[in-house]
């Protein structure tokens, strides 16, 4: 099924044009890549699919419906950029964290009870972390913080998950573990990821289809059809345009 | 244990609990999302709200009550249409607020009357008081119950919950009604002046001893009662303003708990 579905969306802030007649579709399972230089768009894309910013012309569909702030969004995981800026001394377990995010399924009073807290605890177990339910988000390693990160959002059993550049400012080996864990969630679960990054080389190994924006537009590979190296190479050798010459 | 004999006693604690269980519950929501001014501008406007109900002869507590919850509400929507500004924006309402109630005392000519609202008082909290006060006292705590997770979503991370399914417009309103429901409230025990103390100081000494959110809101609660009754019972036996009372004592909680954590880090 369709899980994505932009057709000739335009959008501007005022008079600039940061999307321009985007169309591409993704299916359950697939995983796409964005990828294009700063302000090439595909953050604004990301937030219209959010509805967090409403297309001036084409359509969005997210799960074969018109997508609309007052949709159904437990049925969307999405990491932001932002996540690890939150306040470190705030007072909360990993419990109380991940279990926020399954409001919906709480009751008259929005407590936890215990069948969400066994959601908590197999949401923990896909991101290995189960032992630290009860430490202090803000006392984990920043590696430990994004998985508890996939934890809420996975707690939902979202079929959609959106990640916006959620790996600025990690090293290396947080990066490598989150891209394993992202696509393993992908293949084994069957689930519908985007990601926006700009490391290419190892969104390259999980991807199935690499979505390119340049200037507003955008395009779609396939990733076994998409020439990584030939793209970093380029990307290196040229100064004036980020995004190299390649065939749409 | 004399002091349970009076009836004015009596009324005073009773007052006092409630106002020291809501304040810092309240608070801990409302510190946590850096919000801790709204509080104090609230105050400022409550006390206006007392001087228009002295210059009109209404029961203070209810106008105090109408013009905080108004003040909130404008309050909410000045925070979202001048997100960039908002502390300007409460800085502006805590004047007109404090302007507001200088120019209705004089005009109503009772100073005396105003003097309890600005530092508390335990010998004048009437029937009428907790009349009021209990009814409220519950909603509060029925409102913090039935929507806990989603206040505690807003107050981690107000942008992503919504995508938790959290109706975040309607529970900022919400919100933003009982803080000043509180604030009306507390005024009576505490005074105008230091009603933002209440919310504020036992919930910090609540977050040294936390480490769930759970255990914060109950560890910010517990040392609010301390404070709060113990603060009462002295300034009955030595005649002191309550308010100031309540709030000395909270602060050196809190300075004790600072002293233990840097204390028991040491050894």
């Amino acid at each position: 099924m369709t899980v994505v579905k932009m057709e000739n969306v335009s959008f501007s802030y005022e008079e600039d044009m940061v999307v321009e007649d985007i169309s591409f579709s993704l299916n359950e399972g697939d995983f796409a890549a964005f990828i294009g230089p700063n302000g090439s768009g595909k953050s604004t894309v990301i937030k219209m699919l959010l509805a967090q910013l409403t297309p001036d012309s084409g359509r969005v569909e997210l799960l074969g419906r018109p997508v609309s702030a007052g949709q159904d969004w437990t049925e969307v995981g999405y990491i932001s950029q932002q996540v690890r800026e939150f306040n470190q001394s705030f007072p909360a377990t990993v419990r109380e964290i991940v279990g926020s995010n399954l409001y919906s399924e709480m009751g008259f009073f929005h407590f936890l009870n215990s069948s969400l807290g066994r959601k908590i605890r197999s949401a923990l177990k896909l991101v290995d972390m189960e032992e630290f339910i009860d430490r202090r988000i803000g006392n984990l390693s920043g590696g430990q913080q994004q998985r508890v990160f996939i934890a809420r959002m996975m707690v939902n059993d979202p079929r959609l998950i959106l990640l916006d550049e959620p790996l600025s400012g990690v090293d290396i080996r947080t990066q490598d573990e989150f891209y394993n864990i992202i696509g393993d969630i992908n293949r084994r679960l069957n689930k519908t990821v985007v990601m926006v990054s700009h490391d290419v080389n190892i969104i390259g190994s999980q991807a199935n289809y690499v979505v390119c924006f340049e200037e507003g537009r955008a395009h779609l590979h396939r990733a076994d059809d998409f020439d990584f190296e030939d793209y970093l190479e380029s990307l290196r050798d040229s100064n004036l345009r980020l995004v190299p010459d390649h065939d749409h | 244990m004399e002091f349970l004999g009076y009836s004015f006693m009596q009324r005073a604690l009773l007052a006092g609990n409630m106002v020291g269980i809501i304040a810092p519950a309240v608070g801990v929501f409302l510190n946590l999302r850096r919000l801790s001014l709204i509080g104090h501008t609230l105050s400022h406007v409550a006390l206006a709200g007392v001087a228009l109900g002295l210059f009109l002869g209404i029961f203070p507590v209810y106008t105090a009550l109408v013009i905080s919850v108004l003040a909130a509400l404008a309050i909410e929507r000045l925070r979202h249409n001048y997100e960039d500004y908002a502390e300007l924006a409460l800085a502006v309402i805590l004047a007109a607020g404090m302007g507001l109630a200088v120019i209705l005392i004089s005009a109503a000519g009772q100073t005396a009357g105003v003097h309890s609202y600005l530092f508390g008082s335990i010998s004048l909290v009437g029937a009428r008081d907790i009349y009021t006060m209990v009814p409220l006292f519950f909603l509060i705590i029925f409102i913090l119950a039935r929507y806990y997770y989603g206040f505690f979503f807003l107050a981690f991370n107000e942008h992503e919950a919504r995508l938790g399914g959290v109706p975040v417009k309607f529970l900022n309103i919400i919100f933003m009604v009982i803080v000043s429901i509180t604030v009306a409230l507390s005024i009576r025990i505490v005074g105008a002046l230091l009603i933002s103390s209440l919310i504020t100081i036992p919930v910090a000494a609540g977050m040294q001893l936390g480490g769930s959110f759970r255990s914060t809101l109950a560890a910010s609660i517990a040392a609010s009662l301390i404070s709060v009754n113990s603060g009462l019972i002295i300034s009955f036996y030595l005649d002191l303003a309550p308010g100031g009372t309540i709030i000395l004592i909270s602060v050196s909680l809190l300075l004790l708990l600072i002293g233990g954590r840097k204390l028991s880090a040491l050894f």
